[in-house]
């Protein structure tokens, strides 16, 4: 019977590409498939019209004790993708069958990636070797007995995944590469979005193709990238040149660019050529901390010339916005570490004695009676000084930045600060203060992203909701919060591996996602290769999903992509968003069903929050909101653009595939195009 | 003139036939001009096997990365290409720049190396003098950190961060009995990944029992990722 549903199914809803159902046979008490589904946009349904069916070790099926079998091949033919877990009736029929022998297992290498270290945390698992049916590509063994972990084929139309034991504690401690595997495999994923940020380090990528790039970040989710400022800071023909090819190839494929600043850095050649500027630390040494270069930001004559500066960048180029990151006085080891500890500058420190009574770097000289080990009450007086002076600086710099929109309407703001409510010693530590910051998007029209500190890297993803709920009562602006993920190597947590990867990135995109309005993460680069281009799968949110014959019914907060070929009517209209793979739907409730014919005129893609979209005369009409510049992209030359009925003199350019990029004013606009 | 042309079309025909790779490569410098990176790789890499001894494959291959952004796979090809032609500048540069970005203590003290290497030894004077900026930029910046860190250790003996931050740095300019003897101070934080930093350093000090013992130490000391690291060189080393 459900081998004739899926048949049945198989052959209605043509256009709806990806099944967006799952279901799970067998006892799943921590909900782990559930999690590593739901993370890539995968939905709950009954198991009868699922896409994807986990069947869980020992879990039977069917009342013939015989028999115990969930699936047979003539279901994945037919689409179905399995996934076995371990040993059960289900996987002994399709050939995975335990050979006897054990291996103890810590050490997994995928086959992808086979350099990358991959290491199950706790003590080495006892898991079965398993032997392997025939045409079954093996996709991570054990490293030192070669024990298959992670093993599938295509069977038809569908595929097998087979897995040797159930997913780690945190759901992600095994198995990374899954949904890599399942993709190789012909799993299409159902969903996407376009809203993630990234930071772009230009040391990184000064040698790369920018047009493949930029068109790979759109395709991978990305809605802008931050690029490192200061390496254009000081106007040079070369990096200019690669400045402007950077920024054109992004607006051509509907990607934005933002400046990233890193004040008090403010660039290598700025510190070098203005010694007398230099920040110093609590050992009264240069405040060269890590990479950056810190100058003091309390001198009138240095912050003059970074704000000469900033002019300067800001016309060799065509930014979409402007990132105040890490606008903080070091380190995240407070007083832990002197040689890293700022601001003991000479105005500092002539202020803090006018206004206390003491030389604060006397707290931090051993030898003097002051010194802050066995002086709290003085220490804590210069950190709340401190404090307060990192509040007065963020502040000057958001209403400066701000300023700027008499020249540069379009300029989107961001403030890109360490958390400091989840743990508020970072208070102490680098001086943040969010509950303060916060009452300013009350002022200014900014995005406040919170970057996620190391210290809560411990929590796993499910920190993010729980972060998100410590910072929406201190504001009414909640669509202005955002969350920075740092995906870097991370020594005391490098499990599964050094770095966030797989099943893992894929849970914090998503988690982030659903508990933040928008989300950045560092860094383009950093990413691994196998990873990027499920990104923006994982940070798509659909709250609720289902299907039948003739029609699927979405709902997303925030919009979505869904996978979908050919025609579409939505909500029984002919409907314009569309690409090659994507419907694009504005939020809400939805009915997708297929459609007769693509409208002439398609809005392939389009960097802002679509609010609703329809055929018109002559071409197509759609509405949005976008607190940037916004991007469309459609598939030809648009003849007349119209916002607000207004005719937009607009400079459409081709982005060398044969498709027009339309560039659209900030805010909320209806646009008619022709 | 006629027979000049038809000789050098004779030439290229049979240097065509002679060359295993052509069709492959043929395909691959179409897709490179297409700018269709990913299809281009795929063809270099079905073409390298067919002659292994050859650079202009790995060298254009290796560029191909660099444009498609993965330079760890660019670095390993120019690496190889300095191993087959020890006195190809070019790719010996190419590789330092690409190694410096790893940022890891190996690579950098390698690139450094290596620039040091090109400004002695290249004829090409502009090779010659690119190298010379690399390295002193390199090596300028290092012998900043080092004096930067060993004035804070004086400051503050105890700051074991600092030990360690100096031990990186002296790595990084080979200079390998300071950086072992600093990393053995930091060990007084008692992270393994602090013994696998010694270990490596004490190996390259050819001291292959002391390298050895800190790696054991690190497998006793049950932390599973360097535990599994320190397997992994033990098992290289035995």
């Amino acid at each position: 019977m459900r081998r004739l549903w899926l048949v049945a199914l198989a052959g209605c809803l043509p256009g709806l590409a990806a099944n967006a159902g799952y279901t799970v046979i067998g006892d799943d008490p921590a909900g782990a498939w559930s999690t590593i589904l739901g993370s890539v946009g995968f939905q709950r349904s009954a198991a009868a019209t699922a896409g994807v069916m986990v069947v869980k070790q020992g879990a039977t099926c069917g009342t013939d004790p015989q028999l115990n079998i969930c699936a047979v091949p003539a279901d994945v033919d037919a689409g179905l993708i399995l996934i076995l877990e371990g040993t059960s009736s289900t996987a002994s029929s399709f050939g995975f069958i335990p050979s006897g022998k054990f291996a103890p297992v810590r050490r997994e290498v995928d086959e992808r990636v086979p350099s990358l270290m991959m290491v199950w945390q706790h003590k080495p698992e006892d898991v079965p070797v398993f032997n392997l049916p025939d045409s079954t590509t093996v996709f991570s063994a054990d490293r030192w007995s070669g024990a298959p972990l992670m093993a599938g084929r295509k069977l038809g139309q569908g595929a097998i995944l087979w897995v040797a034991t159930a997913p780690g504690p945190q759901t992600y401690d095994r198995y990374p590469y899954l949904f890599q595997a399942l993709v190789d495999l012909g799993l299409q994923l159902p969903f996407q979005a376009r809203k993630l940020s990234a930071f772009l380090d230009y040391s990184y990528r000064a040698n790369v193709d920018l047009d493949y790039f930029a068109a790979k970040w759109r395709a991978a989710g990305l809605r802008a990238i931050h690029l490192s400022a200061w390496y254009f800071w000081d106007p040079n023909p070369a990096n200019d040149a690669w400045l402007k090819s950077l920024i054109d190839a992004c607006h051509r494929h509907g990607v934005l660019v933002y400046m990233w600043l890193e004040l008090p850095h403010v660039s290598q050649s700025f510190w070098d050529a203005h010694p007398q500027w230099r920040e110093k630390t609590a050992l009264l040494q240069d405040a060269a901390v890590f990479w950056r270069k810190l100058m003091d930001m309390q001198n009138p004559d240095c912050v003059d010339a970074i704000v000469q500066g900033l002019n300067s960048l800001l016309a060799r180029g065509d930014w979409d916005g402007v990132n105040l990151s890490e606008l903080y006085f070091e380190s995240l080891k407070g007083v832990g570490d002197l040689s890293q500890f700022t601001p003991l500058n000479d105005n500092v420190r002539s202020d803090f004695k006018a206004q206390h009574g003491f030389d604060p770097a006397d707290l931090f000289n051993s030898a003097s009676p002051l010194y802050f080990t066995g002086n709290p009450t003085g220490l804590q007086l210069f950190l709340d000084y401190r404090a307060d002076l990192e509040f007065q600086l963020q502040s000057q710099w958001i209403a400066r930045i701000d300023g700027l929109h008499t020249r540069y309407p379009a300029l989107d703001i961001a403030l890109t600060t360490v958390d400091d409510r989840y743990d508020p010693n970072t208070r102490n530590l680098i001086g943040a203060d969010s509950a303060r910051l916060l009452p300013l998007l009350d002022q200014y029209n900014f995005t406040f992203i919170i970057e996620d500190p190391g210290q809560l890297w411990t929590l796993g993803p499910q920190r993010y909701p729980q972060l998100a709920g410590l910072y929406k009562p201190l504001t009414t602006h909640q669509d202005h919060l955002a969350v920075d993920i740092n995906v870097v190597s991370r020594p005391y947590i490098p499990y599964p591996a050094l770095q966030q990867t797989g099943l893992e990135l894929w849970q914090l995109l998503n988690l982030a996602s659903s508990a933040f309005h928008s989300v950045m993460f560092y860094s383009e680069s950093s990413v691994f290769r196998q990873d990027f281009s499920l990104l923006g799968a994982a940070s798509a949110q659909v709250k609720s999903y289902a299907r039948n014959a003739t029609s699927a019914q979405f709902d997303s907060a925030a919009g979505v992509g869904v996978n979908w070929s050919g025609p579409v009517l939505v909500d029984g209209q002919p409907w314009p968003v569309k690409d090659a793979t994507y419907v694009w739907l504005p939020p809400g409730p939805h009915t997708l069903s297929p459609g007769s014919a693509d409208p002439r005129l398609l809005l392939l893609d389009l960097n802002a929050d679509l609010v609703s979209a329809q055929v018109a005369a002559g071409g197509i009409q759609f509405s949005y909101t976008s607190n940037s510049r916004a991007i469309a992209i459609v598939n030809q030359q648009p003849a007349r653009v119209q916002v607000d009925g207004a005719g937009l003199d607009v400079q459409a350019q081709t982005d060398g595939r044969g498709n027009w990029t339309v560039p659209l004013p900030r805010g909320s606009h209806t646009v008619a195009i022709q | 003139m006629r027979r000049l042309v038809l000789i050098c079309l004779v030439a290229c025909t049979v240097a065509r036939a002679q060359d295993p790779a052509y069709a492959l490569l043929t395909k691959a410098y179409a897709a490179l001009n297409a700018s269709d990176y990913d299809t281009a790789i795929a063809y270099f890499n079905q073409a390298l096997p067919l002659d292994r001894n050859r650079t202009d494959i790995r060298e254009d291959l290796g560029y191909t990365y660099i444009k498609a952004g993965n330079d760890l796979a660019a670095m390993n090809l120019f690496e190889a290409v300095m191993r087959l032609d020890p006195s190809n500048a070019q790719a010996a540069l190419q590789y330092a720049f690409l190694a410096y970005e790893q940022s890891d203590n190996d690579h950098v003290a390698r690139s450094r190396n290596v620039f040091d290497a090109v400004r002695k030894q290249a004829s090409d004077p502009i090779l010659k003098a690119t190298a010379e900026t690399a390295f002193q930029n390199v090596d300028g910046a290092l012998a900043y950190d080092i004096a930067f860190y060993t004035e804070a250790i004086q400051l503050d003996p105890t700051n074991y961060v600092a030990h360690q931050q100096l031990a990186n740095y002296a790595e990084q300019r080979s200079d390998l009995t300071l950086a072992a003897a600093e990393f053995k101070v930091a060990l007084q934080t008692q992270f393994p990944s602090l013994y696998l930093d010694y270990a490596r350093v004490l190996g390259k000090l050819g001291d292959l029992a002391g390298q050895m013992q800190a790696l054991q130490a690190v497998v006793d000391s049950g932390d599973p990722y360097t535990g599994e690291q320190a397997r992994e060189q033990l098992s290289a080393l035995n």
